[in-house]
């Protein structure tokens, strides 16, 4: 059955005459089509088409190379030089990032290049299919598996149209692990969100003020939250990814400058944990003869120009239409059958047809097809497209980030065996081209090559291009000693501190999304007998027939960061790396991390924060012997609201991965000696230094202040050796619970592994001076440990010998919801009961199902 | 899933529904059919529908299923969309003469998805998967949108109570059946979780076994268990696999 809709194709292939008027011609297609160019892009078009190439481009031509080049695509400001107060920096960003590899094990076995990172895995059985492609017998093998990690954000779409932002950003995320070396296998995802207030109704939060005024160009913080994590949660149950780890953080405030800090700019974050098989790490270069191949979804109007659009430096100087544009829409259900085809192929072992692939993201076909036949080129033709909607030109053809679509390489005779994958899984599979040679990319209408939108050779739109310089200026944040209330006492504090988002319980997110599908998963976010959303790390099996796996953490503390730019990046890595210890892993220097940043870095003062961030973020984990291996950058984190620009505090997100040799080997929050009738003891590896440093803390947030000082990691030796310590007590089996001292402090870590664990618990911290308030909310690095008496001394000498400070500060006694909780600092003292504490921590959550 | 049943002595094939329609593979050669599922057809017409569509009009296709289900040596498992699935061709209920099932899975009365870690007591009942597991109260995954249990007319779920025929009940704190929400995610009656054939053959349930068929992949496991080296998931599979052997 077919329809003739009489649908017209308004096709539009025009010469930009560069010839005759010069960068007047470039500039008036930039503001038509939004393409973002800066000054120094418009003079080197001009001077490309008018001197170099003496010929004018087309509209296709310069949307493509705005795409290709676009700060989303090349990252110019990581690669950029630096002069910071007029002191010029030797090195990039980007250069600074890549020496962490030298300080750390050499385990990538991908780093920096692909759509993933990888590091060495383990030799697993796994069952693979014993007829390959098509009905067949599955039986074990062995096989070696190397573990890959990959993270992005979907900031701009996601604040735009949250529900299909998060979903094309989970989709996108999950074909860049389809899309390592010669492919790859999903396993598992993270998620996080950074949003403005919440303003939820009926609900108030004192901290919150409702009189800040939002801009219609995106949605409200609230729906934000809410819908975009019901979108990444969609696409990932249908697809069946499960979704195991992730963070919340919801933040708005004008700080002692008088200046508002917020993200109206939302961050939508998406990790992917998966592994690969080892022979396929290394994608074959392009040859001439290789057929070009499109898997997947047929081309849509959907998602032009979102390199472009989301490169601006300030969200909402576009025209609200060019914005609405570069938004998406997602299929699961295709994304599972690209999957299968992927996976099929790489059953094939040796056999696999895919020589190469690449995901198709921002940039569209003009993007993924380049990167494909680079250097060496190829020929396309739009005809051989299948178009969802027939109205499509080859502007959009060759634009558009239609979703669910991956690009490959195969050999000719391999054509018939790829096409029958694709039949068995129902995937529609496009031969649009063939690799050349000529080191030009050329699209053709049609095979008679008559009429060719577009025409160039590679190295005039990928090559070499002037390093772009970054003039920037320091500019010290105006701060102010925090000044809490008086006489506060430490219930009314925890009656803020356990409702703010990034404190509170997490509920309304892991009762919507599937956190078991793979029957791989160890460890995911919920714990204890209430399932608790509490675990530190997540956790999953390489292999059904074996306990090797992947264990992987998140880090992010950006309100630190406001205050003191590069304590926040420091704290932000001690924040991954004490989430990461409660799961067994092979070594420390394994470790490796995907570095995100979401950063407004081209407004003035925050370019050089960043740099001050990445150079301590590098230092640190060059002290630890941790390494970073990829990540992404979004540093267009700023909106404009009536005639202000309102900037999102400066993120750092780091997702770490390591290998863990035994899945089992994981410690979680929820104390368990109450459970079986006997008393733990609590034991605080405590690497304050005798610092209660309050800025940036949640119980600043909850006053409305930032404060003066930042937590801060003092001696990076030392969380080192608690790291190794704990490790090894772990594999001892000497640990029965374990949280870290994260937001909301010492106190919220001892109530939350009460929470997971329906355990009371007798506390009383002697070895601090100072305040009370300060001492239980502060959030310097640590965590807390549950131990029986019969491995206490064991653990104690264990932490001598490393040197590291250790402290028993209590013990877990009593279980059940009505259990006593007593907390005493010096003579101030906090006594309840798990339920009513519980309930306040609980609470946040409960009103955002509602 | 597939590991789960190699675990057990197994010989597991993968076919897919595109197999069974280009006639590459007959029914005819296997002993037990599962239905994994997934958003299978994207659901996009109802849970399953799709999926039941392609096997109920194609005649070649149904002719098979026909005969596999006729055979009294087969088995059959429906977990979650296969669950779904197994209603709407009538391998647990039945079909009127219009192709409308008399059991239907609906939307979750939260009409939300829910991901819960679930307390299920496994009832008496000829489920042949089941066999020696009755009584037993304890943890399984549960994560479906679309998994209340809905009948023709209240004669349905009595004659199914009548027949033992209800076999799974989501359980509250006491390991007492409930509709209580979220002990009971999809707000099924009595807590139905899962149902089998008069026969025992055939067994369609919501929740997940093969997702903690081993010990470590349980969220949560009561201290007093935690010296066991195997989950009892693992023995609804063996079930299966000693059946085939008998």
């Amino acid at each position: 059955m077919s329809f003739n809709e009489k649908l017209v194709k308004k096709e539009d292939i025009r010469e930009i005459d560069v010839m005759k008027e010069g960068e007047v011609a470039v500039k008036e297609i930039n503001d038509d089509l939004g393409l973002a160019f800066d000054d120094t892009d418009l003079k080197y078009y001009t001077n490309l088409f008018k001197n170099v190439l003496e010929r004018n481009p087309t509209n296709v031509e310069l949307f493509d190379l705005a795409q290709s080049n676009s700060e989303h695509s090349r990252h110019w400001f990581f690669k950029g030089k630096m002069v910071i107060d007029g002191v010029e920096h030797k090195d990039s960003l980007i250069d600074m990032i890549v020496d962490t590899q030298n300080h750390s094990n050499p385990n990538n076995v991908i780093k920096f290049s692909d759509n993933s990172s990888a590091v060495k895995g383990y030799v697993h059985r796994s069952l693979r299919p014993v007829t390959l492609g098509t009905t067949s017998e599955l039986r074990e093998i062995s096989t070696e598996s190397h573990l890959i990690f990959t993270a992005e954000t979907h900031n701009f779409p996601t604040g735009v149209a949250p529900f299909s932002g998060a979903i094309t950003g989970t989709g996108g995320r999950i074909r860049d692990v389809q899309c390592v070396g010669r492919g790859g296998y999903c396993i598992a995802g993270t998620a996080g969100y950074s949003v403005g207030n919440l303003n939820i109704p009926g609900y108030n939060l004192p901290w919150e003020d409702s009189k800040y005024e939002y801009p219609n160009n995106f949605a409200p913080p609230l729906e934000i939250l809410v819908e975009a994590s019901n979108g990444a949660s969609d696409y990932g149950n249908k697809f069946g990814e499960p979704l195991i780890s992730g963070f919340v953080r919801s933040f708005g405030m004008v700080d002692a400058a008088g200046e508002r800090k917020e993200w109206i700019k939302p961050i939508m974050f998406s990790g992917g944990i998966g592994t690969m098989e080892a022979n396929m790490t290394e994608k074959c270069p392009p040859k001439k003869g290789h057929q070009i191949i499109k898997i997947g979804g047929p081309v849509y109007r959907i998602g032009v120009g979102g390199g472009s659009a989301s490169s601006v430096e300030v969200q909402g100087d576009n025209k609200a239409e060019l914005d609405f544009g570069a938004v998406q829409r997602g299929d699961a259900e295709m994304e599972q059958k690209l999957n299968r085809v992927v996976r099929a192929c790489l059953e094939l072992g040796k056999d696999n047809p895919i020589v190469s692939i690449h995901d198709q993201g921002a940039g569209g076909n003009g993007n993924v097809l380049k990167e494909l036949v680079e250097p060496v080129g190829g020929i396309i033709y739009a005809n051989k497209f299948e178009l969802g909607d027939p109205t499509i030109n080859v502007l959009e053809l060759w634009g558009a980030e239609y979703q669910e679509n991956n690009a490959l390489l195969c050999e000719k005779e391999n054509l018939e065996l790829l096409k029958n994958i694709c039949k068995r899984e129902r995937c529609p599979i496009n031969i649009v081209g063939e690799v050349t040679g000529t080191g030009r990319v050329v699209l053709a209408m049609d095979e008679s090559q008559k009429v060719v939108p577009f025409n160039l050779e590679l190295a005039h739109v990928l090559g070499e291009m002037p390093q772009k310089v970054f003039k920037l200026e320091r500019k010290t944040p105006l701060l102010k000693e925090l000044t809490l209330p008086d006489a506060l006492s430490i219930y009314s504090t925890l009656e803020r501190v356990l409702r703010l988002p990034s404190v509170s319980s997490k509920r309304y997110l892991t009762n919507k999304v599937d956190r078991c599908v793979t029957g791989l998963i160890a460890q995911q976010q919920c714990v204890g007998p209430l399932h608790t959303p509490l675990a530190d790390v997540a956790v999953t099996a390489i292999s059904h027939f074996g306990y090797e796996g992947i264990a992987s953490s998140i880090g992010e503390q950006p309100t630190k960061g406001l205050v003191n730019t590069a304590a926040g990046a420091r704290m932000t890595v001690a924040e991954a790396l004490s989430n990461l210890v409660f799961a067994l892993i092979s070594d420390i220097r394994d470790v490796k991390c995907s570095g995100n940043w979401m950063w407004a870095a081209k407004l003035p003062g925050e370019g050089a924060a960043l740099y001050d961030a990445c150079k301590a973020m590098c230092d640190i984990m060059s002290g630890l012997g941790i390494a970073i291996d990829g990540g992404k950058d979004s540093l267009s984190m700023a909106a404009r609201v009536g005639r202000d620009i309102v900037k999102a505090p400066g993120t750092l997100v780091v997702s770490t991965y390591a290998p863990c040799p035994d899945v089992r080997k994981v410690v979680t929050p929820d104390l368990k000696a109450p459970a079986i009738g006997k008393v733990g003891h609590l034991l605080f590896v405590d690497l304050s230094h005798g610092y209660n440093r309050l800025g940036g803390a949640a119980v600043a947030q909850v006053f409305g202040q930032l404060g003066k000082e930042s937590p801060d990691v003092d001696n990076v030796e030392e969380l080192k050796n608690a790291f190794i310590a704990t490790q090894k007590l772990i594999r001892d089996g000497a640990i029965q619970a374990g949280h870290d001292v994260s937001d909301g402090g010492l106190i919220v870590c001892l109530l939350e592994m009460s929470f997971a664990g329906i355990s009371g618990m007798e506390v009383q911290i002697g070895h601090k001076q100072g305040k009370t308030i300060p001492i239980l909310f502060n959030e310097e690095a640590g965590w807390v440990l549950e131990v029986l008496e019969a491995d206490l001394n064991h653990c104690m000498d264990v932490f001598q010998k490393h040197t590291v400070p250790v402290y028993t500060i209590g013990k877990s006694i009593g279980c059940g919801i009505d259990s006593k909780i007593r907390i005493s600092v010096n003579n101030a003292c906090i006594e309840s009961t798990v339920l009513p504490l519980m309930r306040m921590w609980e609470e946040t959550s409960y009103r955002l199902e509602l | 899933m597939a590991a789960a049943l190699v675990r057990v002595g197994f010989k597991v094939w993968d076919v897919t529904m595109q197999d069974l329609l280009s006639g590459k593979v007959d029914l005819a050669q296997f002993r037990g059919i599962v239905f994994p599922g997934g958003f299978s057809y994207a659901d996009v017409l109802g849970s399953a529908k799709g999926w039941a569509g392609s096997i109920l009009f194609n005649k070649t296709v149904k002719e098979q299923f026909d005969r596999f289900y006729a055979r009294s040596d087969t088995f059959s498992l429906g977990v979650c969309n296969g669950c779904q699935l197994m209603a709407m061709i009538g391998w647990v209920g039945e079909l009127s003469a219009d192709n409308t099932p008399n059991i239907v899975l609906k939307h979750n009365v939260s009409e939300r998805f829910e991901c819960r870690w679930s307390t299920i007591r496994i009832e008496k009942s000829p489920a042949i998967m089941l066999k020696d597991m009755h009584q037993s109260v304890f943890g399984v995954w549960s994560a479906h949108g679309e998994g209340q249990f809905t009948f023709k007319n209240s004669s349905v779920y009595d004659d199914l109570v009548k027949n033992h025929c209800v076999c799974l009940r989501f359980t509250d704190d006491e390991g007492n059946p409930t509709e209580t929400y979220p002990m009971n995610p999809n707000g099924s009656i009595a807590g139905t979780a899962g149902i089998c054939s008069k026969g025992g053959r055939h067994l369609a349930m919501m929740p997940h076994p093969e997702r903690c068929d081993q010990s470590y992949l349980w969220p949560y496991m009561p201290p007093s268990w935690q010296h066991f080296q195997k989950s009892p998931w693992e023995k609804m599979f063996r079930n299966a696999y000693e059946w085939c052997c008998s």
